[in-house]
């Protein structure tokens, strides 16, 4: 059988002094949707920037298509690796084409003009982020959702088989949310694409994962399909709070339902 | 077709950008070479330019002063002022996407204040010997060097360059190379007033000799900054987001400081300390064609060579006969400037806060 795509293996790592995640082991096989969840400050980033290789962990490794992410160079690590960061900000404002043709970097000279395969990525991924009528505007004239949008955008354009996301969905309203989650699910799907999400809302993460894994503590506490992961005990364990967890009603999915302490039936 | 027009939008209105600089420039230069105590036609200039270049015989009725006045005190005075503004243009344009800063500028980060120490120090202690002006322009490239490396480590505080530890930090390391060099000075026998006059920065009376130097480093300055177009573009996303991108960020970080020095230093080692040229010329074109470097690099080398023509032009006729130094002009029209974009940088600084 052969290597996942995305291979996290016992990583161990921190800041200065200070460990954030340890020994963590995380495998994503391409065609899959791994959600990482867990409370705030739990090492979900921390993982990410291990994986996407911005944080050199301390032990451990990170192994993509096969091959060692920190014994690549920048660019080569860039074709396998494509991240969507929470927040992009330009020192002096692109218009959003030129943001996401910048995802094509890692295929284009230091001179950086694209040839026409890179303007069609470009354009193709500025389709699917919904924002190829905002391709002239300026970045920072837009507004949250459609920062994001081409933020998202700009990774898919670079054409990568491993997706890191970091909480895709802040910014977006409803329709957004249920569009880019359409977008993650069809890079697992149509484009056999490895993708990894860090998701703080569980029922988000629940609808398109193939697998969780939740941190607490900077260690995996659980691992698995939603369903199995997602229950009554691990909401009270994990994050402390009471909560029920119900199957959704078409798909079948768990959902949680928060309850507030001390807030009783409506009128 | 159409997609194509679409696409390129920005590009194309790039190209407009260009070709009116460049006609700024070419208008600029020929009011540079006219203007002065001996006015010299349009018609005169290009008799003899054609004569110059062996396509017509010596013009009639033409003295033979104004040859000299033109090709060799006025010519090499605007060809000169046109490389130190476009050295001093990109060198901020680089700076500005290192830094990520509109308000960097070879003068402000102290960068210029450093290569005119290197060169002072090799001007008063003659030890230039043979070398002459190119162990100057040598001297000033490692001042600027250090002093770049040095505010660079300074002004960054984890992942970003703050505007207070930048400025200050600049201002910082100018006032202890301008002690230094004062030091210099008063250990040095020789006449302080021209090393003075120098430092105020000044275009005259360096002749044909001067281009010979400033030449080729600028050259090479621009060719190496322009292959980095794109990675100067990527480096505005930052250092984490380039680096997914795929950009090399500490050798592109080594590399865009020492291009930056180069380009300061060759400017400052034949003309002195001019200040604001590098801020105002980038953040003027950028507002016009935007922040691609693969437009804005062209636009500033030709916008800040007709902004340093025109400001030595104005510097040698304003009070003619006598001359102010054209770091005076260019402080006078950038002082404020630089005031206008501090204030807004920090409003801006506050309403994402």
């Amino acid at each position: 059988m052969p290597e996942p795509l995305l291979v996290v293996s016992g990583v161990t790592a921190g800041y200065g002094r200070r460990e954030a995640v340890r020994d963590v082991s995380i495998e994503v096989a391409a065609g899959q949707v791994v959600g990482l969840i867990g409370p705030n400050g739990s090492g979900k980033t921390t993982l990410l920037r291990v994986a996407s290789r911005a944080l050199k962990p301390w032990s451990g490794g990170v192994r993509v298509a096969g091959r060692d992410l920190y014994g690549l160079r920048p660019r080569e690590a860039a074709r396998l690796v494509a991240v969507v960061p929470q927040e992009l900000s330009a020192a002096f404002p692109f218009t959003v084409r030129e943001t996401v043709l910048l995802g094509r970097a890692p295929y284009l000279s230091s001179w950086g003009s694209g040839s026409e395969e890179d303007w069609a990525h470009a354009r193709r991924a500025m389709e699917m982020a919904d924002i190829a009528h905002l391709a002239d505007r300026p970045l920072d004239e837009l507004s949250g959702g459609e920062r994001q949008r081409s933020v998202i955008a700009q990774a898919l354009a670079q054409d990568a088989p491993v997706v890191l996301m970091d909480e895709p969905t802040t910014h977006l309203d409803l329709r957004h949310i249920v569009e880019a989650l359409q977008l993650v699910a069809g890079m697992a799907r149509d484009q056999a694409k490895a993708v990894l999400v860090v998701f703080h809302d569980l029922n988000l993460a629940a609808a398109v994962c193939d697998r969780v894994h939740a941190l607490a503590g900077g260690r995996v506490v659980a691992a698995g399909p939603p369903e199995q992961v997602l229950t009554r005990r691990f909401l009270a364990e994990v994050y402390g709070i009471e909560a029920e967890v119900y199957p959704h009603a078409v798909t079948g999915r768990p959902t949680v339902v928060l309850q507030v302490p001390g807030i009783g039936p409506g009128r | 077709m159409r997609e194509a027009g679409a696409r390129n939008g920005r590009r194309r209105g790039g190209r407009g950008l260009l070709a009116a600089l460049a006609l700024l420039l070419a208008g600029s230069v020929l009011v540079a070479v006219a203007a002065g105590a001996v006015r010299i036609s349009p018609a005169t200039i290009v008799r003899l330019f054609a004569w110059k270049l062996g396509l017509a015989g010596p013009p009639d009725n033409v003295p033979d002063t104004t040859a000299v006045i033109l090709f060799q005190l006025r010519l090499p005075r605007v060809v000169l002022a046109g490389i130190v503004g476009a050295a001093l243009a990109v060198s901020g344009a680089v700076f500005q996407a290192l830094f990520r800063n509109a308000l960097a500028d070879p003068a402000i980060i102290g960068v210029s204040s450093g290569a005119a120490l290197g060169a002072i120090a090799v001007l008063l202690t003659g030890t230039a010997g043979a070398l002459g002006g190119l162990a100057v322009s040598g001297a000033a490239f490692v001042g600027a060097l250090l002093t770049a490396f040095l505010v660079y480590r300074l002004a960054r505080i984890g992942p970003t360059v703050h505007v207070t530890t930048l400025l200050l930090g600049g201002i910082a390391v100018a006032a202890v190379i301008s002690a230094c060099m004062t030091l210099v000075m008063s250990f040095s026998s020789q006449s302080v007033q021209s090393i003075y006059f120098w430092l105020l920065g000044g275009l005259g009376q360096r002749g044909w000799g001067a281009i010979a130097i400033a030449g080729p480093l600028v050259g090479a300055g621009l060719l190496a900054a322009a292959l980095f177009a794109g990675h100067l573009n990527l480096s505005l996303l930052g250092e984490e987001r380039s680096g997914q991108l795929g950009l090399d960020v500490e050798r592109f970080k080594r590399v865009m400081l020492v291009v930056g020095s180069l380009l300061a230093a060759a400017a400052v080692s034949v003309s002195g300390l001019i200040g604001f040229v590098g801020l105002m010329t980038p953040h003027i074109l950028r507002l016009v064609g935007g922040p691609d470097h693969r437009i804005l690099l062209p636009s500033v080398v030709l916008g800040g060579a007709s902004f340093m023509i025109l400001a030595d032009l104005a510097s040698r006729v304003v009070v003619s006969p006598e001359e102010i130094p054209v770091g005076a002009v260019t402080a006078l029209l950038g002082g404020p400037f630089f005031l206008w974009l501090l204030r807004r940088e920090q409003r801006e600084a506050s309403a994402h806060a």
